[in-house]
């Protein structure tokens, strides 16, 4: 629409979540398909948080037109990161993540937080495993859950030793996936806690509390995020700026940004519950050095990212389009 | 930072850099968004940006019609001097079409959180919500960002 009332305007479409693959966009009605693929591609620059969603939206491309009957249909090609479509070029980038280090660093300080820092030490030492989400699907919150309570079938000597605590901000649970998941998420606590006996390992925070979630971040020793799919990976990018514990982290080979932090993190598939519970041990018996030097590596690459590059890469890709048109 | 050249800086999303909440007199209080978009230009202060969001919350909803100013802008004490911001803000029933029926399970799609045999389900609702919301939000934007445009080359 904006490309019609506006032939010579320069168009940045920035996507924050992931782009699905052409057999999940598929479910859609081809006319949704089709206005949509159209919109996108009538835009300069299409930014996406994983090269992954790159290749998944050429993909799409690449399928929808294919699908079409048409003898007219326009050439597609892909290479140094354009997109052409027929006589149309559209560069793909991902875009630089976000980190919010000054904004955490002054939340860690506050007395709100301080005191829930207070609440969540413990006096004995424990292995404190910490996820902090959106109580979303994608989340994968309930296979978390589940590979911990496999973890303590597998090694009851860490009931004692381990606890996993859950900051989760509710969602609307008006829509029905929201309100089952949240119950799924209880029910699966809920089974582990029931085999520990009287210890409840598994503590779910369902609420709108940042003080208490930056609390869990600054405490955590390993930090879990397993999404199915995920763009934006808050946690992994803001936890470690605030963490006292040389925490490590386990994310699923999905997160946003388990791309950035290579071999520093326990990568697990999303579906792999035993994978999830394995590196839950790895960590629970990893060695202080050992975690030492992968939280020292994450924390250099975290501050190696410039906070200001994605609004710059923005203004860039902008103005090399002006340039080129 | 380069300036576009000679272009006006206008930025579309649906949360965008500003909402509202109302004390408890009912007085709309401003208040900065922190989604992706406002966070990542925070650091385009410096630069004229023409906002057009979306009013997400009833809040929003009643500040975009008691805040406005004669061109739609609405005012605030919390946002850079040279960023103004216009809400879009359809009417109740387009925007539960909008949101409610197409962006949430469109939400669920990005995500990959369909399960083909049961989810998603397309009805004549949702083609109806995809014409009367969906896309008729999607023209409100597009009229907002050319009523700023106003013959200018834009970005």
């Amino acid at each position: 629409m904006i490309r019609e009332r506006h032939p010579k305007s320069l168009i940045h479409f920035s996507f924050e979540t992931p782009w699905p693959w052409p057999s999940e966009l598929e479910l859609l009605p081809i006319a949704w398909r089709s206005k949509l693929l159209d919109s996108l591609l009538a835009a300069d620059v299409v930014s996406f948080p994983t090269d992954a969603d790159i290749n998944a939206f050429i993909a799409c491309v690449r399928s929808f037109f294919s699908s079409q009957s048409d003898d007219h249909l326009p050439e597609i090609k892909y290479r140094s990161s354009t997109l052409i479509v027929g006589t149309h070029s559209i560069r793909l980038s991902v875009l630089a993540p976000l980190v919010r280090s000054p904004k955490f660093k002054e939340v860690v300080r506050f007395p709100q937080t301080q005191r829930f820092i207070y609440d969540l030490a413990v006096a004995e030492p424990i292995h404190t495993f910490v996820t902090v989400e959106r109580s979303e699907p994608h989340k994968n919150i309930v296979r978390a859950i589940n590979a911990y309570g496999e973890l303590l079938k597998r090694r009851p000597d860490l009931t004692e030793s381990t606890r996993f605590l859950l900051m989760l901000t509710p969602g609307p649970t008006h829509i029905s996936a929201y309100k089952r998941v949240s119950e799924e998420i209880r029910r699966a606590a809920r089974k582990v806690n029931d085999l520990a006996k009287n210890s409840n390992p598994v503590r779910v925070y369902e609420e709108n509390n940042f003080y208490r979630a930056i609390a869990a971040l600054s405490i955590y020793d390993t930090l879990v995020s397993v999404p199915v799919a995920d763009g934006v990976g808050r946690s992994p990018l803001g936890g470690p700026i605030v963490n006292t514990k040389n925490g490590g982290m386990i994310l699923s080979e999905n997160d946003a940004t388990k791309g950035l932090f290579g071999d520093s993190v326990s990568t697990v598939g999303i579906t792999d519950i035993a994978g999830i519970s394995f590196a839950m041990e790895a960590a629970a018996d990893e060695s202080l050095e050992s975690r030492f030097t992968k939280s020292e590596a994450i924390l250099d690459i975290l501050r190696s990212i410039d906070p200001t590059s994605a609004a710059r890469q923005f203004l860039s890709e902008l103005n090399e389009v002006d340039h080129t048109h | 930072m380069k300036l576009l050249s000679g272009r006006k800086l206008i930025v579309a999303s649906s949360r965008g850099p500003l909402n509202f909440t109302e004390d408890q007199s009912g007085k709309a209080v401003a208040r900065r968004d922190t989604s992706r978009s406002s966070e990542m230009l925070e650091h385009l202060s410096n630069l004229p940006i023409s906002w057009v969001s979306g009013a997400v919350g009833v809040a929003d909803r009643n500040a975009a019609e008691s805040r406005s100013d004669d061109h739609g802008l609405i005012q605030n004490d919390v946002l850079p001097s040279d960023w103004a911001v216009k809400f879009v803000s359809p009417p109740r029933r387009v925007h539960h079409k909008f949101y409610n029926v197409i962006c949430n399970p469109l939400w669920f799609l990005l995500h990959r959180s369909w399960s083909p045999t049961f989810t998603p389900y397309i009805g004549t609702q949702e083609h109806d919500a995809w014409e009367r919301g969906y896309r008729a939000v999607n023209q409100s934007f597009d009229d907002r960002i050319s009523n700023i445009a106003d013959g200018s080359q834009i970005a």
